[in-house]
């Protein structure tokens, strides 16, 4: 990455700190949610020691549901004034580049990539979301409902069963549990590696958190995107210079730490399933 | 009967036909003679022998009130019946009235009396002091000894029988009485207290044990106090009394002859019987005249022992009111010579050095058991009594524990057998280190360190609550008994027995639930106290470690509701060390343990809500439907959560499947990829 290269801006600073509350939010809930999950391994036995017990740990873990349901909310307030201000409208979440709804064409971008993988055709040309980029952004909306309606069940459990069964209760606690360990597992181990690990970017893409892509990257991973921008005549309104080598260690620093966390939640997690 | 009826019929015809018969209902006939001191008497006095003693008759006798004859057992009875000679006017005939012949109509009594020692004297010897009928019983107002006022009442006896046998008389000076001072030492017995102190009717008098008409003398075989007899006469009242003895009579000291008890007499004076048997005449002081020397001593297997009692510790024992020969009453101070002469006792020890080893008689061993009985019965039972007849050195007696001649009260703080003290004092073997805790290699280690620690050591300890349990109120003072032993008190048959006597309300509960050996007939083995609440190391049940270890315990026998329990909140939770959340005894209580059917059942549908809100406190009936056993592995009973969980683990299983093969493919590809840019 030299210094002197132009940059595409991808995100606004908005995003960066949604991004930011939901990785804080996510650890804090999958870090706690572990020690309960698996009181069995001294690792989040440990932990939930550390944090000062159950309930302790407990009160910690709602806080991060809580900081879930408002960035939650904020998205969904950012998507509602997005289509007050006519950049977005329903039929373009169904053709528009801007679109993070699966479509046809996703699926064949899908079975091309995999064509790709096993030697079979040439890397397929993605646009602004690749199929994968889609999965994990639909899949934290599934989540939080999922998660977070459960999670509500046992939270307040007396207020749950005026209107369910108690069964219930036991029913969202599998719910809640599973689909947790699903997120996390698949958040640590596949957004992970799709996003960062990867061998193109690795150990880190830090896009998120400094809002550009250098061109030349941008040009190899998005080429649709970057011809319709060219297309467009727009492609010199979205140039920004690079971010200072300071300000690129401070995120990288803070990208690794976040990243390192849930990779030790996801050791963990193994562990305690295959040996445990 | 014939021979009686032919008797009878012919004295009567005897009396008929003598001249002047007073007939029936002529009773006054004599009185116009004898009533009142009116007639002067000029008869000569009887004695009690029947002998004319040529002195003039006894009011009693001569003076004949009809009031009171009215009111004696004889009152139906005819002035002639008894003096069957007399006739209207027999004093002008000059005709002397034949002498009463009780055994007219008590022939029985006579019959006996005349083989006595009493009937013997009189009736062989012509002893002028042997007593007759009357002696004891009186002349024309004899009255039935139910009667207060009758001299053979039982209140009266020891009176009656002191006439001749008190001391002084003329009769003891010139007659050999085997015993003497008979009523000096009967009044200062046990047995006159409680008849005349305590009131207690059933007390011995002189006739309980001697009898009436049939008094033997002692050598006599058959008499009631011969050797052969009167452990029977004695145990009239003292029924289970061989029970008592057992420790004494097998003891050593006790036994004169090999396998033969001795007699009751043999150590409790016949009419001087005290509670204990001692010598009154030897002081204390008499003792003290050489044990109070600090220097004295005697040479014992070897070793030199003091033989010093310091009487300012025994002067605050429980024991200062109790005689030196109370305990020691082999005492030497009657036999040694050197007792009787300080003199030549100064002497001696001026010369030996304060050394009294050969001069003096050794003592006999202090058996406490000649008080304290039951106390010895019940340490001889226990493994501390049993080790010590096996003559095992490490056994403790009762001086281990109390003490010699300064033993305390246990209700006497200062006590080494106080409440607060019993744990240091059994401590000093039963500690890691020492005697007990070296040859036997118990279940039960740091006994002190756990006990002190454990909620009935901090009561005891750190709150001084002189009732909080210590050693001896589990294990018992006197009768310890291994935990094995199905005597024990700790025991597991007995431990809900012994803990109920300070927690009898939990017992009572305990005892009406599940786990109760009453309710449930089952051959496994039901949970009693210590089987939760452990036994040295017990603790508060609602903090700390004892909360946590709960489910396991209940799971030591309910495995699969502990496995469940831990798959839920609340047992995961527990497992992280959280006190509060619920244990199995939060839901199904931890003494009142029912089934769930039972209407006084914590978990019964009416109380359940009830339950659930002492942790939840907005409870409701459909929240108490939750399922605090239920597994997802159980597609039985419980078919929603297991398909839930199978759904779950289905999604699991198809994503990550997918993706984690999309994602090995392209680590692959991209790998490839990146060599071919290099």
């Amino acid at each position: 990455m030299e210094k002197q290269e132009q940059h595409i801006r991808r995100f606004q600073v908005s995003h960066t700190v949604i991004h930011l509350m939901i990785i804080t939010s996510f650890l804090i809930l999958a870090l706690t949610g572990m020690t309960l999950k698996f009181p069995d391994n001294q690792f989040f036995a440990l932990i939930s020691k550390g944090l000062g017990g159950p309930i302790v740990t407990g009160y910690i873990h709602r806080f991060g549901a809580i900081l879930t349901f408002i960035y939650a909310g904020i998205h969904l307030v950012q998507l509602g004034l997005l289509f007050k201000r006519k950049k977005m409208t329903v039929m373009g979440l169904f053709s528009e580049e801007y679109t993070l709804v699966p479509l046809p064409r996703d699926a064949i971008e899908l079975k091309n990539n995999l064509l790709y993988f096993i030697g079979k055709g040439p890397k397929p040309e993605f646009g602004r979301w690749t199929y994968w980029e889609k999965f994990d952004y639909m899949a934290v909306f599934w989540g939080i409902t999922v998660i977070g309606a459960s999670g509500l069940v046992l939270w307040f459990p007396e207020v749950a069963t005026w209107v369910l069964p108690g069964w219930a209760i036991n029913v969202a606690t599998i719910i809640h549990s599973d689909e947790a360990l699903l997120a996390a597992g698949f958040i640590f181990t596949i957004h992970f590696f799709n996003t960062h690990l990867r061998p193109d970017t690795f150990p880190m893409d830090t896009a998120i958190f400094t809002q550009r892509v250098p061109l030349s990257k941008f040009k190899e991973e998005r080429p649709r995107e970057y011809e319709e921008m060219v297309n467009k005549g727009e492609l010199e309104n979205h140039l920004v210079p690079a971010l200072s080598s300071t300000l690129m260690k401070t995120v990288k620093t803070f990208g690794l730490t976040f990243l390192t966390i849930g990779l030790i939640i996801v050791i963990g997690i193994i562990y305690s399933l295959v040996f445990i | 009967m014939q021979k009686r009826a032919i008797y009878f019929f012919s004295l009567l015809l005897m009396i008929l036909l003598s001249t002047g018969v007073l007939m029936a209902g002529e009773k006054e006939a004599c009185l116009d003679c004898h009533e009142g001191d009116e007639f002067p008497v000029r008869f000569l006095e009887f004695n009690n022998t029947g002998f004319s003693t040529g002195e003039e008759a006894s009011e009693d006798v001569k003076e004949i009130h009809l009031e009171k004859f009215d009111s004696s057992a004889h009152k139906k009875q005819l002035c002639t019946d008894c003096h069957t000679t007399a006739t209207v006017d027999h004093d002008d005939e000059g005709k002397e009235i034949a002498k009463v012949k009780c055994q007219n109509c008590h022939k029985d009594q006579y019959k006996t009396y005349a083989g006595t020692v009493h009937g013997k004297a009189f009736l062989k010897r012509k002893d002028r002091f042997a007593p007759t009928c009357s002696s004891c019983h009186g002349n024309h107002y004899i009255l039935a000894k139910s009667s207060p006022d009758s001299s053979t009442n039982l209140l009266h006896v020891p009176e009656t029988c002191g006439r001749c046998h008190k001391e002084g008389t003329e009769m003891s000076e010139t007659h050999t009485i085997h015993r003497s001072k008979i009523i000096e030492h009967y009044s200062m017995s046990i047995h006159r207290k409680a008849l005349f102190e305590r009131g207690l009717t059933v007390a011995p008098v002189c006739t309980t044990c001697h009898g009436s008409h049939d008094i033997l003398e002692h050598e006599n075989q058959k008499s009631k106090i011969s050797k052969t007899n009167v452990a029977e006469t004695c145990m009239q009242c003292h029924g289970l009394i061989e029970k008592t003895h057992e420790p004494m009579i097998r003891g050593q000291i006790w036994e004169k002859e090999a396998g033969k008890p001795p007699v009751c007499v043999e150590c409790h004076k016949p009419h001087d019987l005290q509670q204990a048997i001692y010598d009154k005449t030897i002081t204390d002081k008499n003792c003290l005249d050489c044990h109070s020397n600090p220097d004295l001593k005697t040479i014992r297997d070897g070793k030199t022992v003091s033989l010093f009692v310091d009487n300012n510790k025994h002067e605050n024992s429980v024991h200062k009111d109790e005689p030196c020969v109370k305990c020691h009453f082999d005492t030497h101070a009657d036999t040694d010579s050197l007792c009787k002469d300080p003199a030549a006792l100064a002497e001696h020890l001026k010369t030996s050095g304060n050394e009294v080893n050969s001069v003096c008689k050794k003592l006999q061993p202090v058996n406490c058991a000649s008080c304290h009985d039951q106390e010895v019965i019940a340490y001889q039972t226990g493994i501390h009594g049993k080790l010590a007849v096996k003559k095992d050195l490490d056994a403790p007696n009762c001086l281990t524990c109390h003490g010699k001649h300064d033993i305390l009260s246990k209700k006497e703080p200062a006590s080494a057998t106080f409440a607060l003290n019993i744990p240091n004092l059994c401590a000093k073997c039963h500690q890691d280190g020492e005697e007990s805790a070296i040859r036997k290699t118990a279940s039960q280690t740091h006994i002190l360190q756990n006990y002190s620690m454990s909620i009935h050591g901090e009561g005891a300890k750190k709150s001084g609550l002189s009732v909080s349990a210590n050693c001896a109120s589990c294990h018992t003072p006197h009768k310890v008994l291994p935990a094995t032993d199905p005597e024990s008190t700790v025991n597991h048959a007995n431990i809900s027995e012994t803990c109920s006597n300070c927690h009898i309300g939990i017992s009572e509960t305990l005892n009406k639930s599940i786990h109760s050996p009453g309710v449930t007939k089952t051959d496994k083995k039901l949970p009693v106290c210590n089987d939760c609440h452990s036994s040295h190391t017990i603790t508060r049940h609602d903090a700390g470690k004892f909360r946590l270890d709960i489910a396991a315990q209940c799971g030591d026998c309910h495995k699969e509701a502990m496995t469940s329990y831990f798959e839920t909140y609340h047992g995961k939770a527990s497992k992280l060390g959280e006190e509060n959340t619920a244990k199995c005894s939060d839901c199904h209580s931890s003494h009142n343990v029912l089934p769930a059917t039972n209407a006084k059942s914590t978990l019964h549908p009416a109380n359940i809500v009830g339950t659930c809100k002492n942790c939840h406190p907005g409870a409701n009936i459909k929240f108490a439907g939750f399922l605090p056993h239920a597994t997802h592995n159980d597609r039985v009973n419980y078919p929603i959560l297991f398909y839930s969980y199978w759904a779950m683990t289905l999604l699991l299983i198809g994503t990550f499947s997918f993706f984690g093969l999309h994602t090995l493919l392209w680590l692959i590809r991209g790998l490839i990829d990146k060599k071919k840019t290099r």
